[in-house]
């Protein structure tokens, strides 16, 4: 597409405004009776010294101070999408499966083989269609072969070891598999982020007010948590100290939102509000925009 | 006239990047400023840092993952972000949208100056949505 003349697209230059007031709310563009509350709100505030959350506004300005350059967009967040060109749409992917898969297995090991059964054939069904040019693109192919291992041991009957077999081999496909991005840690740290993120939503879409709506949205959040706490774990000892920061910060994170998952049966009233997780979420992915 | 835009940041993520903020160092915001803003700014801004990039690049992809900003700005680039804030009689970017509103101190906003865009992609005045209950 040509964009041209009066569409063609303006600079925009947003400011970020932090208030030191204490009620929440995001928006663009500074509302007038707000902006006007402002000053006076500060005004009371101020004496206390910052106290989050606060007013946080993205405020355009036009003209303004001398000496600032412009800098480039960014892209939206990763989805799992653009899994051959993006490390974190892939990793992501990646991450998905395994905790689908995981949560597969300890469904099993719960003696609910009939929803083992449904879980595992999930993969293969959706996120693994866009992740197989990701898998392509980078030489990680062969991944389909161990989840039909994986398929065919949880459906026979009695088979507990040959499943642990096959899993322990899936577990070492997604590990070489995720080896082979060129982002590095940083795009591992981006992908715990979206699976923390998906695990909140998957969690809220679980229940409802009254209590338990959705199991297998539960199962898939408890199974997204766990690779994402590998992911740490492995990411702690990084030998760069950003890396590592970033890692324990999501662990502790992690740490702080495990309530919500007492074990792979869902309970039947939610035990954490999600947007604790989604909180988390958000404080995981700022740990992981600190590495450059 | 200013355009307000719901949910730019979910409650959760404005609370972690307040959280993050409160622990930058903050200068005073005539570093930043040209020969005739130094005159009038009068604020408090987050020196560089790790910690502040990450929160511009949040906030950054925040607006970019937004569709209803992308279709109204249609931004090609940003300008650097600057992180501020006020403490007691301190103002500045405040005075700015003031300023381009037609008034000349925050005091003077009203609820007419504001347009809140609206789920279906409209703009509402913030004085019909929320009228003044003392102007009645």
């Amino acid at each position: 597409m040509t964009i041209s003349g009066k569409d063609k697209p303006r600079l925009v230059k947003p400011r970020l405004l932090m208030s030191a007031g204490t009620t929440l709310a995001a928006g663009l563009l500074v509302a007038s009776p707000v902006a006007g509350a402002l000053t006076g709100k500060l005004a009371s505030d101020a004496a206390g010294g910052f106290s989050a959350p606060a007013n946080v506004w993205l405020a355009a300005s036009e003209g303004g101070e001398g000496g600032e350059g412009g800098e480039g967009g960014e892209g939206g967040e990763a989805g799992v999408s653009e899994t051959e060109t993006d490390d974190v749409s892939y990793l992501t992917g990646l991450g998905l499966i395994e905790g689908e898969v995981r949560a597969a297995v300890a469904m099993y090991e719960a003696g609910n083989k009939e929803m083992a059964e449904a879980y595992m054939y999930r993969p293969g069904e959706d996120i693994l269609d866009q992740l197989k040019p990701g898998l392509e693109a980078r030489g990680a192919e062969g991944l389909d072969d161990h989840l039909a291992a994986l398929r065919s041991a949880v459906s026979s009957d009695g088979d507990s070891a040959g499943l642990k077999a096959a899993f322990d081999q899936f577990l070492s496909a997604v590990d070489a598999a995720g080896s082979k991005i060129a982002g590095g840690d940083k795009a591992r740290l981006g992908a715990i982020t979206e699976l923390v993120r998906a695990a909140a939503k998957e969690y809220g879409d679980a229940y409802n007010d009254e209590g338990i709506e959705n199991e297998a949205e539960y199962h898939h959040s408890w199974g997204f948590v766990q690779v994402a706490r590998r992911m740490a774990g492995e990411l702690k000892s990084s030998g760069d100290a950003a890396v590592a920061d970033a890692a324990s910060t999501d662990l502790e994170q992690i740490a702080l939102i495990e309530p919500a998952w007492p074990g792979i049966k869902a309970p039947e009233k939610r035990p954490v509000d999600p947007s604790v997780l989604f909180g988390a979420a958000a404080r995981i992915e700022i740990a992981a925009l600190k590495v450059k | 006239m200013f355009h307000a835009i719901p949910e730019i940041l979910s409650a959760e993520e404005a609370a972690a990047i307040c959280e993050e903020a409160a622990t930058l160092r903050f200068a005073d915001g005539k570093a930043t400023a040209g020969r005739h803003a130094k005159l009038v700014k009068n604020n408090e801004q987050a020196a560089g840092s790790p910690e502040l990039e990450a929160i511009f690049t949040k906030a950054r992809n925040a607006l970019t993952s937004h569709a209803g900003f992308m279709s109204a700005a249609r931004p090609a680039r940003f300008s650097r972000f600057l992180l501020a804030r006020y403490q007691q009689g301190m103002e500045k970017e405040v005075a700015v949208i003031a300023h381009s509103c037609g008034v000349a101190e925050p005091r003077l906003l009203r609820r007419e100056h504001c347009r809140i865009v609206q789920p279906n992609g409209q703009t509402a005045l913030l004085s019909e949505l929320f009228p003044d209950p003392l102007s009645g």
